[in-house]
């Protein structure tokens, strides 16, 4: 018989039933949420594209921690405390998913991936057709960052974290990773995940809300059928390309943000049929895929156990429900302002997460009347949605670094 | 309430504030992209209103059958005859199809 400790054999275990309780608990508990993520994606309650690979991820990293040979206990998959030249190098070599991280992560480049292609999957047509109306609606839609900011203060987290967290309100993964990033390195993971958590949840809890802010008679509204002209790939690049000039302009912060964005939307007018097949499949979906894996191999528990975590719990919440309620009120003030034609269900698609809350407006007015179309609209709104999110988002990093 | 409070609610107000400043001027640029572009393109031609048919005309897959027979029978008397229909196989010819997307690779409007 060899003559060794059985836990020296099993290190996850030895890990396990060395580590402080807190820890322990925190380890089994992820591993639990994991298992849970991936149950839920795959019956649909989340997003089963990020949820899937993020479940495992998370379930896997805090099974195997291991001893290091600095003494100190860690996983294969990445260290993302590694600081300095060398240190960065050896993970480099070690860590299989390192490299993702430290090229990808660390610079906003898989939020750019991301925003790319959603770029290509944006049709500006609907925003170009009724630009007021969508616009208006999306100011609405972002009324839960703007609450979610000083309540985060309130709550004890510094101005920057609380900022980075209130911007789950604008319902824009990579914008919240991109922000958080910028103004909360330190709080980045948490936040991220938290807002991918909700933001996936939105399917399922928006209708509920909806349902009880507008009552069926007023879910029930047709919208007139279109009277404007169709807008032209031309018309539609122009505006792309003017956009992301002022916008870049105004906040060279969000720049990278902003290029991506556009270019998407104009690789998808121009025609270039190669590109649009890459970004709008190959880039968009291996980019949410490391990025929902990279995302819950981060979430072990000696990284992410943070006190502050219970407090992105609530803001999250707080700012996605509040942004929600804001496009709804911004639905009816456009109701009243019509005389009774404007259906208020489309407010809720202002708060972005394209194309989800679009689709989850036409679905409750469709229950309701399923003569009733209010897709196009709804479109509309969630496009331009996406355009103040960024536009928030680039405001809020310009003002909190200037100050 | 606390200095930090007030002051992340003045910081967010402005913000806010800007934002709503910056939305209205996206939406008046695509206004005016959208007023401008539309003097520039050409007016749509008239077009004649259509004819009402009374019956459409029903598609007969029948139809394309006879015509593949009639065009093999007819293949038949000719120096070219058919000795094998199939499905084309993509093994085949693949040697061909790389060359083919390799050399049209470089057409930015693809396929």
């Amino acid at each position: 018989m060899p003559d060794f400790q059985f836990l020296d054999l099993f290190q996850g275990v030895a890990t396990l039933v060395q580590s402080e309780p807190t820890i322990l608990i925190g380890r089994i508990a992820l591993m639990g949420l994991g298992v849970l993520l991936i149950y839920l994606g795959q019956r649909g309650v989340l997003e089963a594209l990020l949820m899937i690979p993020m479940g495992l991820g998370m379930a896997t990293a805090n099974a195997g921690v291991l001893f290091l040979p600095s003494g100190k206990t860690g996983t294969l998959f990445l260290d993302p405390l590694a600081s300095g030249t060398e240190e960065v190098m050896t993970q480099l070599q070690i860590d299989w998913l390192q490299p993702i991280y430290t090229f990808a992560f660390s610079n906003g480049l898989i939020a750019c991936l991301v925003f790319l292609g959603i770029g290509t999957l944006l049709d500006v047509g609907y925003v170009m057709q009724r630009p007021f109306r969508s616009m208006f609606l999306a100011v609405c839609g972002e009324l839960g960052t703007l609450v979610a900011f000083p309540l985060g203060v309130l709550m004890g987290l510094i101005d920057k974290q609380a900022a980075a967290t209130a911007t789950i309100g604008g319902a824009d993964g990579p914008m919240v990773l991109f922000t958080s990033l910028i103004l909360a390195p330190e709080l980045f993971v948490p936040i991220t995940v938290v807002g991918y958590l909700y933001l996936g949840l939105t399917y399922g809890g928006y209708p509920y809300l909806i349902k009880l802010m507008v009552p069926k008679r007023l879910r029930a509204i047709p919208m007139p059928p279109d009277t404007t002209r169709s807008i032209s790939a031309s018309e539609k690049m122009v505006f792309a390309v003017v956009a992301c000039l002022l916008l870049s302009l105004l906040f060279p912060v969000a720049a990278p943000l902003f290029l991506s964005l556009f270019l998407g939307v104009i690789v998808r007018e121009s025609g270039l049929s190669y590109f649009y097949d890459l970004f709008s499949n190959q880039i968009l979906y291996g980019a949410t895929f490391f990025l929902g894996l990279v995302l819950g191999v981060l979430c072990e528990a000696s990284t992410i156990l943070n006190p502050k975590v219970l407090i992105l719990l609530v803001l999250g919440i707080v700012a996605l429900t509040v942004s929600a309620i804001g496009g709804i009120l911004g639905g009816y003030v456009l109701y009243w302002l019509s005389g009774g034609k404007y259906n208020p269900v489309i407010g809720i698609a202002a708060v972005s997460c394209v194309p989800t809350t679009a689709k989850v407006a036409q679905k409750v007015v469709t229950e309701a009347n399923r003569n009733a179309i209010i897709l196009p609209h709804a479109l509309g709104a969630s496009i331009s949605g996406v355009i103040t999110s960024a536009i928030f988002a680039a405001v809020l990093v310009s003002v909190l670094k200037a100050g | 309430m606390s200095q930090a409070v007030l002051s992340a609610v003045s910081k967010g107000v402005f913000s806010f504030a800007l934002m709503v400043v910056l939305a209205g001027l996206c939406a008046l640029i695509i206004r005016g992209i959208v007023h401008l572009l539309a003097r520039t393109q050409p007016k749509a031609p008239l077009v004649a209103p259509e004819l009402t048919v009374p019956v459409k005309p029903v598609r007969d897959d029948s139809a394309v059958i006879a015509a593949v027979i009639a065009a093999a029978a007819q293949a038949t008397t000719t120096p070219h005859r058919i000795v094998y229909l199939a499905e084309q196989k993509r093994s085949a010819n693949w040697i061909t199809e790389v060359r083919s997307r390799h050399h049209g690779g470089h057409s930015p409007y693809g396929r």
